[in-house]
Order: C-alpha cells, then sequence, then structure tokens
C-alpha cells in the first residue's frame, strides 16, 4: 500500500488537473485516470523513500493545534523557521499532515 | 542553493517518468494510442513548470526580514503563484479552475483558427454539390467566427469568478469517416460550447447517440455545423446561453437570430431526425437544472420545447421542494449538538495556510508542552516554493 497524501501538492494536484481534463476531453476513462493516480502513489512513495538524501530541522515559536486520529497526525504551527546547513525559509502559519511512517516502512523491508 | 531545494526538480522528474512508464500498460490494456500519454505527461510537466513552485526561491526571503516584510511577500506569492496545495480553501479553488480554463483556452484557440480557414475553404468548393444548405451553412460559418472573436474580448477583461462558467471553449469531437464517402480514418471537428457545459459534464448528454449517427452522414462542415446547431439549441432551451445573454447581449442576439433561421431551415430539411433527436436530448439534459431562467426572450421553437419541458420541470421542482423541507425539518429537529458543529468550523478555518508538508512520522514526543517531531519523506510547499526532505526534526511549545 502507497500512502495517497502525497497527491495534495504541486505535483498531485497538477497530475489530477490533467487527468480531469482528458476526462472530460474523452481522451481516457474515470477508470483509467485512477489507475495513473494509484502508480502516481506508488512512484512517489517509493522515490520520497529512495532519492531524498537532505536534511532539515525546523523550530517553531508556537504550536497552535495537533490532531491524533486514524493514525494520522495534523500539526498547526506559527513563526516556523526551516534550516537546512543554513537559514531556509520561514513562514508564519504551517500546516503539517503526517502519516504513519513505520507500515510504509515494514513494506518497503519485505521487499527488499 | 540548498539540498532540499535542488532535489525538488530531480524528485519530480523521477515521479513523473516513473509514473508515465507505468502507465503505459494500462493504456495498452485499454487500447489507448500512446500519444495520449505523453500528451498527458506534457500536460503534467508544463502545469508543474507553470506553478512556479519548482523555480528557486529568491534570496531576499531566505534571508532574516522584518515580520511586516515577510508578510506582504507571503501576501504577493498568494496572489502571484498558482495555489500549490489544495486547502479546503474555496478561493483557492476558484483560482485553480479559472486556470484550467484559461490554459484551456490559450492551448485550444491558437489551432482553432486556421482549422476554420480550413473548413471555409472546403466549404466553398463544396458548395455546389450541396446548394441545399448553402445559406445555413455560412450562417453558421459567421457564428463560429465570431465565437473565437468573442472569447478573446472576453480574455482581455478582468476573469470574475462567476464569469469564467459562461465562456465558451472548444472541443472536439472525432467521428469516423463520412458514410459512403472515399475518404478513410477519421474526422476531427471543433465546436464551440460554453464551459459551464463541460463543468457540467452535460455534453455527454447532449450530444448522445442518434445525433452522431446521423453527422456521421454528412461532410466534415456540414457535420461540425449540425453539431455546433444542436448544442446551441439544446442549451438555448436549457436558458444557460440566456446567463451569457447578460454579458453580451447584442452579440448574442445575433447568434440567436442566426440559430433560429439554422434550426428552422435544418428543420425542414431533416425534419424527420432533428424534431426527434433535439427534443430527445432537452428532455434528458433538463432534468438536471433547476427551475427554468425566465430573463430569455422566448422565440418559436423554445416555445415548443418549453412546452415539453414544462411537465418534466415541475416534476423536479416538485421533488426540490421536498429535499428543501426535508432538510430544513432536519435542521430544525436537531439543535442539541450544535455547540460540535461550531467548533468544528473554526478548526477548518484555523487549519487553513498556504504553507503545508505533507510527510510521514517517525515519532512525535512531548514533555509538558515541548514537542518533539520526527519526520521523514517530506514534500513542502513553503511561501509557494516546494521544497522536499528525507528526515525533518522540529521543536514546538504548545
Amino acid at each position: 500500500m502507497s500512502y495517497q497524501l502525497y497527491r495534495n501538492t504541486t505535483l498531485g494536484n497538477t497530475l489530477q488537473e490533467s487527468i480531469d481534463e482528458m476526462i472530460q476531453y474523452g481522451q481516457i476513462t474515470p477508470a483509467l485516470g485512477m489507475k495513473i493516480l494509484l502508480q502516481f502513489d506508488k512512484s512517489v512513495n517509493n522515490s520520497l523513500a529512495t532519492r531524498v538524501k537532505s536534511k532539515i530541522t525546523f523550530k517553531a515559536g508556537k504550536m497552535d493545534t495537533y490532531r491524533f486520529c486514524d493514525n494520522v497526525w495534523t500539526f498547526m504551527l506559527s513563526d516556523v523557521e526551516f534550516k537546512e546547513t543554513q537559514e531556509m525559509a520561514k513562514v508564519e502559519k504551517l500546516k503539517i499532515v503526517a502519516c504513519d511512517g513505520k507500515s510504509v516502512t515494514d513494506e518497503n523491508s519485505k521487499k527488499n | 542553493m540548498s539540498l532540499s531545494q535542488s532535489s525538488v526538480m530531480k524528485l519530480y522528474q523521477s515521479v513523473i517518468d516513473d509514473t508515465i512508464n507505468s502507465s503505459r500498460e494500462f493504456f495498452a490494456e485499454e487500447g489507448i494510442d500512446d500519444q495520449i500519454l505523453m500528451e498527458l505527461r506534457q500536460s503534467w510537466e508544463s502545469k508543474v513548470m507553470a506553478s512556479k513552485a519548482v523555480d528557486a526561491p529568491p534570496p531576499q526571503e531566505i534571508t532574516q526580514l522584518p515580520k511586516t516584510v515577510t508578510s506582504t511577500v507571503v501576501k504577493q506569492t498568494k496572489s502571484q503563484y498558482a495555489p500549490t496545495i489544495v486547502n479546503n480553501s474555496v478561493h483557492q479553488l476558484k483560482m485553480v479552475q479559472q486556470q484550467k480554463i484559461q490554459q484551456q483556452q490559450q492551448q485550444h484557440q491558437q489551432p482553432l483558427q486556421p482549422q476554420q480557414q480550413q473548413q471555409q475553404l472546403q466549404q466553398q468548393q463544396q458548395l455546389p454539390q450541396q446548394q441545399q444548405l448553402p445559406q445555413k451553412q455560412q450562417q453558421q460559418l459567421q457564428l463560429q467566427q465570431k465565437q473565437p472573436q468573442q472569447q478573446q474580448q472576453q480574455q482581455n477583461t478582468i476573469v470574475l469568478p462567476a464569469d469564467y462558467a459562461n465562456k465558451y471553449v472548444p472541443i472536439q469531437i472525432t467521428l469516423p469517416a463520412q458514410t459512403g464517402s472515399q475518404e478513410s480514418g477519421s474526422r476531427v471537428l471543433s465546436i464551440q460550447v460554453p464551459s459551464s457545459a463541460i463543468q457540467g459534464n452535460m455534453l455527454q448528454s447532449i450530444l448522445s447517440g442518434p445525433v452522431i449517427t446521423n453527422s456521421m452522414a454528412m461532410t466534415t462542415p456540414l457535420a461540425t455545423s449540425f453539431l455546433q446547431q444542436h448544442v446551441n439549441s439544446v442549451l438555448a432551451a436549457q436558458s444557460i446561453s440566456s446567463v451569457q445573454n447578460v454579458v453580451q447581449p447584442e452579440f448574442l442576439s445575433d447568434v440567436r437570430n442566426t440559430q433560429q433561421q439554422q434550426q428552422q431551415q435544418l428543420q425542414q430539411n431533416n425534419q424527420a431526425f432533428i424534431s426527434g433527436n433535439v427534443t430527445g436530448g432537452v428532455k434528458r439534459t433538463i432534468a438536471q437544472i433547476d427551475g427554468a431562467n425566465d430573463s430569455s426572450t422566448s422565440d418559436d421553437d423554445d416555445d415548443d420545447d418549453d412546452d415539453l419541458d414544462d411537465d418534466i420541470g415541475d416534476n423536479d421542482d416538485d421533488d426540490d421542494e421536498d429535499d428543501d423541507k426535508d432538510q430544513n425539518s432536519a435542521s430544525d429537529a436537531e439543535p442539541l449538538n450544535s455547540g460540535d458543529d461550531v467548533s468544528d468550523i473554526d478548526n477548518g478555518e484555523l487549519f487553513e495556510t498556504e504553507n503545508v508538508i505533507v510527510c510521514q512520522y517517525d515519532k512525535i514526543t512531548r514533555s509538558r508542552n515541548k514537542w518533539k517531531l520526527y519526520f521523514k519523506d517530506g514534500i513542502m510547499s513553503l511561501n509557494g516554493y516546494d521544497y522536499v526532505f528525507q528526515k525533518a526534526t522540529g521543536d514546538a511549545e504548545w
């Protein structure tokens, strides 16, 4: 199983827009569109796990809200500073949505 | 440039490659041409690039800024760039839709005009052979040429959220070769429809079986004008183009007159199947619309349709009223837990921001009010720019 939460990113949203357009123009069926999206989930989960090496830290001035529901953490933070080797970005409000990292790791270790 | 930023384009490219290549077998299973898959890739890539999320952030955003300046930068990016993360915000969704429409128009407008000129040439050649319908065709051509101009005018004006539904966009229809003709291979027609019709998925019911079957027996320009006229008349009967009328009254009254004449002529020529199809289409599609819009001036042809519609429309109205009553009584009957609902709404507003991380958690710990957050495999959108990380560690106080 691959998480679907990465659909809610630039890459995922643009793919969904493109698929929607092609469905509207009758070029592909909704069922095929769904298959492509599921393939996207696999690809993005895999690529993130294997191709990305950057490590960052961040410090929030304040945690406004936390929520743990259905194994998904959601945080709302204020005044967050991000650092990699040096200062990277700063935002007033930040939302974090995080799924459980263990279940996917288990699956990856089985595959490997 | 930091690794988390420079990795973004590499990651995205690898995901695009992998997704497209792995989808090839699905396309093969359904017997869809590889070309469509390449189109999907192109469309996807161009949307990613257009989002600006993969561009390098300007240096002033990285350096320390006084708080007031930071906030203006945030606002600018909001209006300048496409929203990278779909929040629950209605505003952002609307922006996405508008951009979509504009992109569609830009993509299709340029290739369309030469095609129309081509049609004109074809038409002139065919005129002697088809003397039954020359007048109608010319009028149809005028109609078609006016619509792209109209589009351009509308594009120059400021796009309001409510306006996009009334824009005309070209759609393409592929037909097999004309019945009995020597040409082989499929023909691609292009007709103009209001984008609201696409959004509502109305076209499928309008352009259904018998209409397509009949148009297959016609020459390409004739089929184009026939389908265009059919869509126009059905949509006009639905009072959807009456909304357009408010925007450009002069233009539309022209079109309406033309439509009327066309419809009469076409009906005279093809009475047997046209009348059956048009009313059939209206019957099917009218069910999706609540109550008729009375603002349009009804003409003779429409009156006939309206009479038919009234019976069916009445049924719908009744249903809607029943639904409304049910909803009202339901909301009246449940005042008890209303406090919970309110807090839900507040949370929803609280959770809206353009800065979003989607990731997986390794460990979340808390001691008193101090939280430590350990994340992995994340994609971040900060101030309109995307970053990715393998690991992220964060501190926060509640």
